[in-house]
């Protein structure tokens, strides 16, 4: 008898299943094998420690997930009326603040189910079916809106384009979520009163349904190309999936691209410039992990690999939280983004990588006033505690400064690339690797904002909004109406209007200080330009 | 039918009572991480609420609700797989009961436990953990698993030798936890 041969028997010989003369046999090996007698002798202590390890109660959040989830709306409405009130009552529950006793909870609750289950009659699905098919009729505008910019905002939980209603549909809650497309053609918009993830036209035609349960939708994000919208929704084999709608082709199911991601949505995503890649952060939600995923938008999550971009945490504090993901231009993109504490950066550091998994590069750590990337050049501008602006290359980690400005509280990179708005002291200057220009005189909150073309910077400064023209090197007042506290701005696409709202409302103007538009309701959320 | 409603989910409600703690740290044991047991733990749930009225009135529930906690964490377990990239995470949840009279000891012992489980082969996690927390026979490891109790007694053989050997790997090669704790 040998001892391998003796150890595949002492597991069932531990548990008393053996037969009597293997039992025996076992028996006589272990009295004069002291090694078999130790493996014998750890099972029974291991049995021991996982029969008392801590038992963890569930979060009490948990029964109110399950318990108000439309999911068991539906099958209670859908459950045997069996559980009437002439079915027997059940009995009561024993208490069981101690330990469970397994065995015992069993048989009451097999008891119990019996009960419920003998009781049962037919399933009313009938009722589930014709609630499914009377949702709302989505009533089309009456006619489509006139072609040319036109700012899509939310007011009051209803979406407008310019002062024109973008959805007819009286009944209709818009959420929070909604994005313009980059080619600004449609609109993706969460519906509260449907539980609805929409598409509509820019023009206010052709509104129809994404996907069905738009409550548990968390982010979404459009492709470069406007063709894909990539949503990512909570649920479903524990945790986040990320679906990507396909605008091209027509009636084609989304891509499931991953399933099952158990954590928070930190950042992003964020689409690489060719489109093919998506680049998301999530977190831990007791701030101890945080992960970059780079997933392919093509193939489905059962195909996909996930290559993941982990920070050398030994840099950072417990609340490394990433922010700022971002993908270089180019053919050979490249990710990178800033990971530190939100409102202390004394921590932070930048770093990028491939899209290969491997460890991050850090570009430069230290207590930074502020950051910013640019995707056209490449580049990280940032300033440093002294006043510094330093430029570091995201490829070859270069790192040059640029210009000493003293407390610099923003930065903004021109679309270009060439050019970085930084806030300093009461001052927006332009800075370039040749140096620093004053744009002009501004007040603690610039907001200042590129137009697409590089050509113009529109900031804020005392109360009012301002152009700087690069080609005359002069501002003007760009804004006749009051917005109240302005608290954004943003360039129409082709940059022939320029929106600015504020904490009473919303003005469009020619930018050359010609109001358009005067809106005297504040946007709930910052207002994007759409084009008919 | 108000009423019945009423009675259904009073019913669903006591099972989820009844159950909750041990199928959640079943799933916490399989998949080792304490936000996807919660979710886990809802889709299980859910699942069986779906599936209970259709069941014969011969149903195991205890059995049955556990094969498909089994299946679910296997689910998502297979798709970690494939999506691989969260690590085996710790639990902050303060425990129902703590028995030990050293809290130290207690979470060095659970950690070991935890890395130990987490690298041991799945299938025969689930098994060793249906035998060692929640009680089960091998007849009814078998009727949870779908295997035959044959093949029981083998599969707790292998998770045995399995979970030994990483605990021993774990234990000489580990650093101590550092986490505190207030004695």
């Amino acid at each position: 008898m040998t001892c391998e041969w003796v150890e595949e028997q002492l597991s069932a010989y531990h548990d008393g299943m053996l037969d009597a003369a293997t039992t025996e046999q076992v028996r006589a090996h272990l009295a004069t094998c002291e090694r078999c007698s130790a493996v014998l002798a750890d099972y029974a202590r291991f049995d021991h420690v996982l029969a008392h390890l801590p038992r963890y109660t569930p979060a009490p959040e948990l029964r109110d997930r399950i318990f108000s989830s439309p999911a068991f709306r539906e099958i209670v409405r859908g459950s045997p009326d069996a559980a009437s009130p002439s079915a027997p009552a059940a009995p009561q529950a024993p208490v069981s603040s101690a330990r469970l006793l397994p065995h015992a909870a069993r048989v009451w609750l097999t008891v119990l189910a019996l009960i419920i289950v003998v009781s049962g009659g037919t399933i009313a699905l009938q009722g589930i079916m014709a609630a499914r098919n009377t949702g709302p009729v989505y009533a089309a505008c009456p006619q489509a809106l006139s072609a040319g910019p036109r700012l899509v905002y939310r007011v009051e939980n209803h979406l407008f384009s310019n002062s024109d209603k973008l959805i007819c549909e009286a009944r209709t809650q818009a959420g929070a979520l909604w994005q313009v497309s980059p080619d600004g053609q449609w609109i993706a918009y969460t519906d509260a009163t449907t539980n609805t993830l929409r598409l509509v036209r820019s023009d206010a035609m052709g509104d129809h349904e994404v996907d069905s349960s738009a409550s548990a939708i968390v982010a979404l994000s459009w492709s470069p190309d406007s063709q894909n919208l990539l949503i990512v929704k909570r649920g479903g084999l524990g945790g986040n999936s990320l679906p990507v709608y396909h605008l091209g082709v027509r009636d084609r199911s989304p891509t499931l691209i991953a399933e099952g991601v158990a954590a928070q949505l930190e950042d992003g995503p964020v689409f690489s410039p060719d489109g093919q890649s998506v680049a998301v952060a999530f977190g831990t939600p007791d701030g101890r992990n945080h992960s970059i995923m780079v997933l392919g938008t093509r193939a489905s999550y059962l195909q996909n690999t996930a290559t993941t971009a982990r920070e050398n945490t030994g840099l950072l504090s417990a609340n490394a939280v990433i922010s700022d993901l971002a993908w270089t231009a180019g053919v050979d993109p490249r990710l990178t983004w800033r990971a530190g504490e939100i409102d202390a950066i004394a921590r932070s550091a930048i770093s990028t990588q491939g899209t290969e998994q491997s460890n991050a590069t850090v570009l430069a750590k230290g207590a930074f006033t502020a950051a910013a990337f640019s995707p056209a050049g490449g580049k990280w501008a940032i300033a440093t505690a002294d006043g510094t602006i330093i430029q570091v290359d995201a490829a070859t980690q270069q790192q040059t400064p640029l210009a000493h400005l003293g407390s610099v509280t923003s930065l903004a990179w021109s679309p270009d690339g060439r050019r970085i708005a930084a806030a300093s002291n009461g001052t927006l200057w332009l800075v370039s690797a040749t140096g620093a220009t004053k744009a002009g005189a501004i007040d603690a909150g610039s907001n200042p904002t590129w137009s697409s073309d590089s050509a113009r910077l529109a900031f804020e400064s005392a109360g009012v909004a301002q152009v700087y023209d690069l080609d005359t090197g002069k501002a003007h007042a760009a804004q006749a109406a009051s917005v109240g506290s302005i608290t954004g701005m943003a360039w129409s696409l082709e940059n022939s209007r320029l929106a600015i709202w504020g904490s009473q409302g919303i003005v469009l103007d020619d930018a050359t200080g010609t109001t358009l538009v005067t809106l005297s309701s504040p946007p709930a959320e910052p207002p994007q330009w759409s084009r008919v | 039918m108000a009423m019945a409603e009423l009675e259904s989910t009073w019913s669903f409600e006591r099972i989820y009572d009844e159950f909750k703690t041990p199928i959640y740290n079943y799933i916490y044991h399989l998949v080792g991480n304490r936000e996807q047991a919660d979710d886990l733990t809802q889709d299980t749930f859910l699942k069986a609420f779906k599936a209970l009225p259709k069941m014969d009135a011969s149903l195991k529930l205890s059995a049955w609700l556990y094969r498909i906690a089994t299946n679910t964490a296997y689910d998502a377990l297979r798709r970690r797989k494939l999506i691989s990239w969260l690590p085996w995470q710790e639990l902050d949840h303060e425990p129902a009961d703590l028995e030990s009279a050293d809290p130290q000891e207690t979470i060095e012992t659970t950690e070991l436990v935890r890395q130990a489980l987490g690298h041991m082969p799945q299938t025969y996690r689930a098994a060793l953990l249906l035998y060692t927390q929640q009680g089960f026979s091998y007849a009814e490891i078998a009727q949870t698993l779908g295997i035959a109790e044959s093949g029981v007694k083998m599969y707790l053989s292998r998770a045995r030798q399995s979970f030994r050997e990483h605990y021993r790997a774990a234990e000489t090669g580990k650093p101590r936890p550092t986490r505190g704790v207030s004695r």
